[in-house]
């Protein structure tokens, strides 16, 4: 499947994705794209403009075991069942409540996530052309995660975008 | 083909290990790890030990008093 990788232009082009250790990475440390490119240039013109031009890439992204939360039922209770009995250990046995980024690497680092190349996720966007129908946002905004990087096949510029 | 029940199993066992003390320390480890990096591992040393004087100097400073004030107005205000 091909998924969009979005980075700000500093007049180098890249021969494979960043790898997003950011704090607010919040299906923990990985290589981060889109599934639809729509959603990757919102992206790039609400947080990658400081340059005032953005870079979408695009890849092929070849695994049969993606942890599929968005369009397989099985996998999304899973997931759901794992985030649930994570944040219950956390809470009940260190007071604190976790980040989705905390399961996530916590998961990675005790080689739990191991068993799979990346998580499918979604959430909402916030982009106001997908409000086409009035007052409700009907359309996914979906993410992969891919802690996998061999899994990562044709990454190559797609277009140069203006903010 | 991901096998999500012995993953599942596998997870059950994880925080079956996991103890009060293991998953805090992993908490907090995770939390605050940049600031490890900036300032290394190891305790702190209490500075109050530490009383050797780098510098210091017994002299007096002086200034010179200003006795050539004027009120005049500087160049670049008058030029505006």
């Amino acid at each position: 499947m091909t998924f969009y990788h979005t980075q700000e232009n500093r007049n180098e082009e890249l021969t494979e994705p960043i790898f997003c250790n950011k704090d607010n990475a919040w299906l923990g440390e990985a290589f981060y794209f889109w599934e639809n490119e729509d959603d990757a240039v919102f992206w790039a013109v609400k947080f990658k403009n400081k340059t005032g031009k953005y870079n979408i890439y695009k890849s092929k992204i070849i695994s049969d075991d993606i942890l599929d939360t968005v369009f397989n039922r099985e996998h999304y209770y899973f997931w759901i069942k794992q985030v649930e009995k994570a944040a219950k250990n956390f809470v009940i046995k260190t007071g604190s409540k976790p980040s989705l980024k905390e399961i996530n690497d916590f998961f990675k680092e005790k080689d739990m996530w191991s068993e799979f190349d990346g998580i499918l996720f979604q959430d909402i966007s916030e982009n106001p052309i997908h409000f086409m129908v009035k007052e409700f946002q009907y359309k996914k905004r979906i993410q992969l995660a891919l802690y996998n990087k061999e899994k990562i096949h044709n990454f190559t510029l797609h277009y140069v975008g203006e903010v | 083909m991901i096998d999500l029940d012995k993953l599942d199993k596998r997870i059950d066992q994880l925080f079956e290990t996991e103890t009060s003390d293991s998953l805090t320390k992993w908490l907090l480890n995770k939390r605050f790890e940049n600031i490890n990096v900036l300032l290394g591992n190891g305790s702190f040393v209490n500075m109050s030990t530490q009383k050797k004087i780098l510098f210091s100097s017994k002299s007096k400073a002086v200034f010179n008093s200003i006795d050539n004030y004027s009120e005049n107005t500087p160049i670049n205000r008058k030029a505006a």
